[in-house]
């Protein structure tokens, strides 16, 4: 399994539904965006994004349609749905929360 | 998950699922897409075509790896799976038809059997009555009219009302002259608002109609009286004609009782204990009981009463003990105790041990059934040992497997079930036609969604019983080892499994076969115990006369003419008549007084009364033992004497002749008798139980003739005479009804008929189950000398003698049988009990019969491991070894 185990569970899904927020994309450019944003910090493969796309749009936050691309040929471009809007604000929430909790305590002054 | 999201989720899984190629197509299609792309960007980046190919692909882990993750996230893997497992089980089973049929057969019998079974448990035990809040309804006994009263106010404050119900045979003349005869019941007014009763047409009754009725029956119902009919009577005689209400009932010779309401559809008299014709009845009178203290002990209703919402039973009886008590001070001679019982537990009180008995034995051969077939999946498993093991060394999941046998097992309880409730549908009607008449509401014995839900889970819980044992098994082959080339040990797990499972199989079926066996025993005793008299050659019926309450002298007088008409006739040895003759339904009991020479014993004793014509004993050929029977001159008012059967005699006087003693008896004007002889018991209520103590007094006893039961005895074939009877009695009085007419060997034949039921129905359910043990005892037998028939061949080629691979093959055949005969005995001497109250001069844990099962089973274990015995011992060893 390629399960991007340095990965805190979750993050995938709030980085690509951040990413799918801005414009709709196509699994390879979103692949790109991904390895150009988080460099060589957050390594997602190419095995385990379109598993993660598959499920994000099972969940209805995210949907697919058919377009022509830039290279001119056909690809499934994603976009965000508006319960995907709705998640991405509640999980960009949590995630302030939790990050700013993880902050917090790591400021904190050794005795 | 919210609402809205189905909105998106709902159509995409639907999707996945019918349009499945599509979505392939598209996935691949993306994929693809995405491995161009990255292959053509890595080219321009001066990567050679080879290497960016294989770094795209090892990028996505594998295209086809890639899918499969992508598929199992849109959770289309489970249901696909399963339709494949599906799909693969149907061809497994297909290629093995015999396999398959006997599997699905094997449970159908068990699943079509139980089901039956339970649809009549359902209706009999399980469905309330159908009355308003039904579990709140007692029955009281039976009471006179002084208890009505007395009982009716002290009970205020446990009981919501309290009613009384009676049911006698009613002879309502048609406008042509004949008789109609019906079944009638006089009920107090309060009756069906007590019972939830709702009246279809016209009213209930009130106040006014309460008018007293005669307690004798052949009374006519006295002018003034109110009528409800039965819907069913309703639209019988009078079409449902709605212009009859307010028109009075035919009467001969004087005013009917007036129709003032219709019943709803369906209301029945359920509990049987109220109704002694045995019949629903067609009208319904409403009766006056009259607060009589002179006849405190003439019973006249049973009583009926509606417990107060939330009132337990036990208070309800407190309270009514206490009153008894209170009773019993002021009237010395008033002895009896009402019990409260649930109306529901005392209409079924006679059948449930047997339907529970019958329920047990029935899930026992469901049991076996599952057991067999887990055996048969179990040898197909061992059979299958390669197959599995190559696909568990390809990597075919543990639970893959598992998944795959519970599929085949779930498909085989399937078709099984259906099978079975097929089976059960005849199951049913042959069932009901030989149901014994004392079972209640077989009329509502229907295969109804109660009845297929059990069945549905039956066959889920035998797939679950038989499917998972293999499906263990199968999901871990001993791969190595099969794969090398050998077989299991011939004593491996699964042996060891299969071993079990035929043990537990023989246990159960031995339980089953002690159950028939006990049946056996007793239906053997029903057929030659001594009822106390003989009932071949003796035809009985009933003669009735509705008599007008002044006209009741003549009643004497008449029986005697029938007597004297019907000794007089052709091939008739004798002719007698009773109030009730043994078997027709249960003698009325009194409480006597004998005096006691010892002041400290307590004087009152409960006993059975019969009231009989003189010729009684003879006709029945009940043998005398003491003293004299009765005669002609004895059957007159004022003739005080009495003839008392063996058991009240060894009761009541110990250790001397009861000859000239007196016994006290619970009549106003007639303190006591004078025992003049002794006569064997009779068995009244039936031959499998031997009853009360029984004192006889004459038929006129009491100043009116009161005999309804007629008995002749003849040489010939009893009914041969019908018609001379039937003349006769024609001859003698035109208003004399003749019904119930039959020979005695018919009323012994249907008090045998539970016996004969349950012995046909657990028999049946034994032999199934012994079959089906042998068979899975052959079965194992017959696996393991396929699976050692190198071995054997060894054994041979090093000198051992067939006789002795025989007695090696049999040796562990009759192990297994001995080891679940040992089981089966130790669980039949605990579960054998429930049957007592169906059993007859045998005890349930009877030693002769366990003996006598034990070696009969063992016998069948013998012959079951003698055929696969012989083909061991018949194997040519050169063959043999060229075997692995």
């Amino acid at each position: 399994m390629s399960k991007p185990s340095d990965l805190v569970q979750g993050t995938l899904d709030i980085l690509l539904l951040k990413m799918l927020a801005l414009e709709p994309l196509h699994g390879w450019a979103i692949s790109q965006r991904l390895k150009l944003v988080s460099g060589n910090i957050l390594q997602v493969s190419d095995g385990s994004l379109y598993p993660a796309l598959h499920k994000l749009e099972q969940e209805g936050w995210i949907q697919a349609e058919w377009k022509t691309s830039e290279l001119g040929r056909r690809a499934k471009f994603y976009s965000l749905t508006r319960l995907g809007r709705g998640q991405l604000a509640k999980q960009a929430a949590d995630w302030e929360r939790l990050s700013g909790a993880i902050s917090h305590v790591m400021r904190l002054k050794e005795a | 998950m919210r609402p809205d999201q189905w909105l998106y989720t709902i159509p995409l899984r639907l999707r996945s699922l019918v349009r499945s190629n599509r979505v392939e197509q598209e996935l691949d299609d993306e994929l693809r897409f995405h491995l161009e792309v990255q292959i053509r960007e890595s080219i321009a980046r001066g990567m050679d075509a080879r290497e960016a190919r294989r770094r795209a692909m090892a990028a996505l882990d594998g295209l086809e790896r890639c899918k499969e993750e992508c598929r199992d996230m849109r959770h289309v893997n489970v249901v696909e799976h399963l339709i494949k497992d599906f799909a693969y089980a149907c061809r497994t089973l297909r290629k093995s038809p015999l396999f398959a049929l006997t599997a699905a057969g094997t449970i159908a019998l068990g699943i079509g059997a139980s089901t039956a079974i339970f649809s009549v448990t359902d209706a009999v035990l399980l469905r309330p009555l159908p009355y308003r809040n039904p579990e709140r309804l007692v029955l009281a006994g039976t009471f006179s009219n002084a208890d009505y009263f007395d009982f009716r106010n002290g009970t205020r404050h446990v009981f919501e009302d309290m009613g009384g119900v009676s049911v006698s045979r009613a002879f309502v003349p048609r406008e042509d002259g004949s008789a109609e005869q019906l079944s009638k019941a006089l009920v107090t007014i309060n009756f069906f608002r007590l019972m939830g009763a709702s009246i279809a047409l016209g009213r209930d009754f009130t106040e006014a109609d309460a008018v007293p009725q005669p307690a004798d029956p052949q009374v006519l119902i006295p002018p003034g009286s109110a009528a409800i009919l039965s819907y069913e009577y309703w639209q019988r005689r009078y079409g449902g004609d709605a212009a009859i209400l307010g028109r009075e009932m035919l009467s001969s010779g004087q005013r009917g009782p007036r129709m003032v309401g219709v019943l709803a559809p369906g209301f029945k008299l359920l509990a049987t204990a109220l109704n002694n014709t045995g019949a629903d009845p067609d009208f319904w009178v409403a009766n006056n009981l009259g607060y009589d203290n002179q006849h405190r002990n003439l019973l006249t209703a049973g009583a009926v009463a509606r417990l107060k919402a939330g009132m337990s039973l036990e208070r309800a009886q407190q309270q009514v003990d206490a009153l008894v008590a209170t009773l019993r001070k002021s009237y010395p001679t008033f002895d009896r105790p009402f019990r409260l019982e649930p109306m529901h537990r005392r209409m079924v009180a006679e059948v449930r041990p047997a339907l529970l008995a019958l329920m047990g034995a029935v899930m026992f051969l469901l049991l076996i059934a599952c057991a067999n077939v887990a055996n048969l999946l179990l040898v197909r498993a061992s059979l299958r040992e390669r197959e599995l093991a190559v696909r568990a060394a390809l990597g075919g999941g543990r639970w893959r497997l598992i998944r795959q046998m519970l599929v085949e097992a779930l498909l085989l309880a399937g078709a099984g079930t259906l099978l079975g409730v097929v089976l059960a549908r005849f199951g049913i009607r042959e069932l009901l036609a030989i149901a014994p008449a004392n079972v209640p509401r077989l009329d509502s014995v229907t295969i109804d969604w109660h009845v297929l839900l059990f069945a549905a889970a039956a066959g889920l819980g035998a797939a679950a019983i038989f499917g998972v044992t293999p499906a263990w098994r199968a999901s871990r082959p001993e791969v190595a080892q099969v794969l090398r080339g050998g077989r299991t040990a011939a004593w491996g797990a699964g042996t060891l499994l299969r071993n079990s499972v035929v043990v537990a199989e023989v246990a159960l079926s031995f339980v089953l076969l002690i159950g028939s066996g006990l049946m056996l025993r007793s239906f053997i005793e029903l057929l030659r115990v001594d009822p106390g008299y003989d009932p071949h050659g003796v035809l009985t019926f009933m003669i009735t006369r509705q008599w007008e309450l002044t006209r009741q002298q003549g009643r004497l007088a008449l029986l005697r003419e029938i007597q004297t008409g019907l000794r007089t006739l052709p091939g008739v040895e004798n002719a007698t008549a009773a109030l009730a003759l043994p078997l027709s339904h249960g003698p009325s009991s009194i409480s006597l007084t004998i005096p006691r020479q010892r002041p400290s014993e307590p004087g009152a004793e409960g006993a059975d009364f019969g009231q009989v014509m003189p010729g009684y004993f003879e006709t029945l050929r009940t043998p005398l033992v003491a003293g004299r029977t009765f005669t002609e001159e004895d059957n007159a008012p004022g003739r005080r004497v009495g003839v008392i059967d063996e058991l009240l005699a060894a009761k009541a006087f110990p250790g001397e002749s009861p000859i000239g003693k007196r016994i006290r008896v619970p009549w106003p004007d007639i303190p006591w008798v004078e025992v003049i002889g002794v006569v064997r018991h009779q068995r009244a209520y039936s031959l499998a139980g031997p009853g009360r103590e029984t004192i006889y007094l004459l038929d006129g006893f009491s100043g009116i003739g009161v005999s309804r039961h007629w008995a002749i005895r003849t040489a010939g074939d009893p009914g041969k005479l019908a018609a001379a009877v039937r003349a006769e009695i024609a001859g003698i009085d035109k208003q004399l009804v003749i019904t119930r007419m039959q020979p005695m060997d018919a009323m012994v034949d249907r008090d045998q008929a539970k016996t004969r039921f349950a012995l046909l129905l657990i028999g049946t359910f034994a032999a199934i189950a012994v079959v089906l043990a042998s068979v899975g005892l052959y079965g194992v037998l017959a696996t393991v000398v396929r699976q050692r028939t190198a071995e054997i061949g060894v054994r041979m080629a090093l000198g051992a003698a067939p006789a002795g691979i025989f007695r090696l093959v049999v040796g562990q055949g009759l192990r297994l049988g001995a080891a679940g005969i040992a089981i089966g005995l130790l669980a039949a001497l605990e579960l054998t009990r429930v049957m007592t109250s169906m059993l007859v001069g045998v005890r349930a844990t009877d030693p002769a019969t366990f003996a006598a099962m034990a070696v009969l089973f063992f016998f069948i274990a013998a012959a079951a491991s003698c055929l696969p015995a012989r083909r061991a011992a018949g194997l040519d060893p050169t063959v043999a070894l060229r075997e692995e």
